[in-house]
């Protein structure tokens, strides 16, 4: 049986509001019952991805790493990333990034000042979880 | 290092062939043959999956990679690491690592997938995978268990250990088929109505969903995802079989165990609605349901009329279901109390929980895995609200007090708990009541670098392959491990050799898993492997739907990881050692009798 779902705005905003209501009783708790909330982690994990993103340009680029590389913010609430790591024969590796969207990014790649890659962090992931060709 | 010597090994053969109840041949046989490694084992070492061609629009199937080899790495030690021989090495741990199994009652009306049409946050709350969890942990179980034997050092495995979510809702069944299927139970993964598949995967105006009699109606189906009309009963009418672990395992609490969809406390409202005969198949009546349940009184007239009204109402979008009292949401004391019902055989008895954090409400604990090693499983968990976690001061303090009397007994530290260094940052409180801090990440992180003999803290929740080296500037440090799920791709779990080399080091040899089932799936094989290998497959490209990274870079997955000794290992004698592996060898040989 097909249902249809064709509602005026004013209903829309009652079901909306309804909807709102629900899930804090859901969660059995007013927001004034609850103080530092953080519903999710997903805004914490842009540095692990950019540091994964660096880790695979560079092995692909023929060059072993003596540590992960390090990528921070450049401030708490920014969407620019650095990250620093360095390869077994001691050059440095350098990434910029721009944060664009949810998990995704523009970046740069150095090592030892000569940029290797430059592009985007789906583009580095979907490389690697391509099968041969 | 002295060895065992001939008396002594016959007398441990002749005492675990008795206490086991194994021929003294056969044990001996085993116990006497030298440890090689597992070749065999179905690891990435031998072969990887990868996306392969497109098939329909975007959808694109799964084909076999090449294996990965281990990468090396030094982060902790500095320089490059030093040759040591095989000979020379010795296993002091061979384990499994079981995180994010999220296996999901997709059926229960306590699910409230509507929510996955709110907001992205809430986008876990349906998956096109969803009824296939069952399946995919039954092969894992068998993937692991072909791996019993190191693929590095042939030493056996001492344990199996889970960093929580184990249950993806919270839901009595859930529980229930977690511990069947670890302990080699057979499971029919249904509620509700036999054979009959009743939720919103085969509700026409749930377009937010995968829907696979009809997936031309929602998103899904313009992305390529397959039209698999009988698929739905199908995988709710078959009895999955697990070969369970030959090994003990253990279990970490996760935020999916302890709150409802991992952000919220239960309520008695929400309960009645998990139990209930009435499932929303969008958001605006299961508000109304919502308010319905918290808005009414407790007084039985006022009840009545509630069920009354809920049993007849007619709101679109509400659909009847078979009611089902096995789907009520578990308590934290009813989880600990199901693992303390579980068999002892494999065991342990609680699986990691005793009677006294029943009786205390507390669900941390310890376990001598050997005479040197100790495990310290902790619950991070936040049980006012949110997904991420933080460790609360007891606890804490009661961690830190314990790895100073390993660090002072010249006994290996290993921490399990569910959530890692990145998502320990929720220290949501309730603002009445009583309270205590919550630690964040990294002031956790700094107190386990005061305890060198604290080698690895193993964990998961983010559903991600990711190693992170946590260093001291001594050279000591230790290694932060977190593996992916079996949930969402790339469906993985891993195992660990802590191997001692004799030079002052020590290496975590870190493998992952992928669970048994072909690596391209067939149309039409709904057998208990087709079924987890149609559930890798959905979730790879609901990955490509929803672009996320979950696999890791290489050096996340298959890695040796190099740690400086925290005392000297001489201490550990060689027959203590061999003890070890023998008593592993046997219990393993005493349960890996059940073949599926």
């Amino acid at each position: 049986m097909t249902e249809t779902n064709n509602r005026s705005f004013g209903h829309a905003v009652k079901i909306t509001v309804l909807t709102l209501i629900g899930i804090l009783a859901l969660s059995g708790c007013a927001a004034a019952q609850v103080k530092g909330l953080v519903m999710g982690g997903a805004d914490t994990l842009m540095p692990t991805h950019l540091s994964m993103a660096t880790v695979d340009v560079v092995l692909d680029k023929g060059y072993d790493l003596q540590q992960k590389p390090v990528c921070k913010a450049a401030d708490e609430d920014s969407t620019r990333f650095t990250c620093n790591g360095v390869t077994v024969d001691g050059l440095k590796i350098l990434t910029t990034a721009h944060e664009t969207a949810h998990s995704e990014a523009d970046m740069k790649v150095d090592v030892d000042g000569k940029q290797v890659f430059e592009g985007t962090m789906a583009e580095v992931f979907t490389r690697q979880y391509e099968g041969a060709k | 290092m002295s060895k065992l010597t001939r008396r002594s090994f016959i007398a441990l053969t002749t005492a675990l062939a008795g206490t086991l109840a194994i021929p003294k041949h056969v044990l001996g046989a085993t116990l006497s043959a030298p440890l090689k490694p597992n070749t065999d084992a179905p690891t990435t070492l031998r072969e990887t999956v990868k996306l392969g061609p497109v098939v329909r629009n975007k959808y694109r199937q799964l084909i076999a990679g090449s294996g990965e080899s281990y990468v090396t790495r030094t982060d902790l030690v500095g320089g490059k690491a030093s040759k040591v021989s095989d000979e020379q090495r010795r296993s002091l741990a061979y384990l499994g690592h079981f995180s994010d199994i999220h296996l999901i009652d997709a059926q229960s009306p306590g699910r409230l997938e509507p929510l996955a049409a709110l907001t992205k946050a809430m986008r876990d709350a349906t998956r096109p995978q969803e009824t296939m969890t069952v399946n995919v942990l039954a092969q894992m179980v068998t993937a692991v268990r072909a791996s019993m034997t190191s693929p590095v050092t042939g030493a056996p495995m001492l344990a199996a250990i889970n960093t929580g979510d184990a249950a993806d809702s919270k839901g009595g069944h859930e529980l229930d088929w977690y511990i069947k299927i670890l302990d080699g139970k057979d499971v029919i993964p249904n509620s509700g109505l036999d054979g009959q598949y009743q939720g919103i995967q085969a509700w026409e105006s749930a377009t937010y969903a995968y829907q696979p009699p009809f997936p031309h109606l929602d998103s899904y189906g313009e992305f390529g995802f397959p039209t698999l009309p009988d698929m739905l009963d199908k995988v709710v009418s078959q009895t999955v079989k697990s070969p369970g672990l030959p090994c003990p395992w253990y279990t970490t609490y996760g935020n999916h165990d302890a709150l409802f969809m991992g952000n919220v406390p239960v309520q008695p409202s929400l309960a009645a609605y998990a139990t209930g005969e009435r499932k929303a198949a969008t958001w605006q009546p299961m508000a109304t349901q919502m308010v319905d349940w918290w808005g009414l009184g407790t007084s039985s007239f006022e009840q009545m009329m509630l069920q009354v009204h809920t049993k007849f109402s007619r709101s679109e979008g509400l659909h009847t279901v078979a009611a089902d009292s096995g789907r009520t949401p578990f308590t934290r004391t009813e989880f600990m109390q199901a693992h303390l019902e579980s068999p002892a055989s494999p065991g342990p008895v609680g699986h990691g929980f005793t009677q006294a954090n029943v009786d205390n409400n507390t669900t941390y604990w310890e376990a001598d895995l050997t005479p040197y090693l100790r495990v310290f499983g902790i619950d991070t968990c936040n049980f006012a609200s949110g997904a991420n976690g933080s460790l609360p001061k007891d606890q804490f303090d009661w961690l830190e007090a314990r790895l100073a009397e390993t660090q002072k007994q010249n006994i290996f530290a290993l921490v399990t708990s569910h959530h890692n260094s990145m998502t320990m940052n929720n220290t949501a409180q309730y603002a009445y009541g009583p309270q205590q801090p919550l630690i964040e990440g990294d002031e956790f992180v700094d107190m386990l670098k005061k305890y060198p003999n604290m080698i690895a803290w193993i964990n998961g929740h983010t559903h991600m392959n990711t190693i992170i080296a946590h260093p001291r500037e001594d050279g000591h440090g230790f290694w932060e491990i977190t593996t992916a799920s079996c949930v969402d791709f790339p469906q993985q779990q891993q195992v660990l050799d802590f191997v001692d080399n004799r030079d002052g080091t020590l290496s975590i040899f870190a493998t992952t898993i992928d669970h048994d089932s072909p690596i391209t799936w067939r149309e039409g094989d709904y057998s208990q492997a087709g079924f987890a290998s149609l559930s890798r497959e959905l979730s790879a490209n609901a990955m490509a739907y929803e672009p996320d990274v979950l696999t890791g870079s290489r050096l996340d997955r298959n890695t040796e990881l190099l740690v400086k000794a925290p005392f000297d290992t001489k201490t550990i004698s060689d027959a203590a050692v061999q003890t070890v592996v023998a008593k592993a060898q046997a219990r393993l040989l005493a349960n890996s009798k059940k073949e599926v």
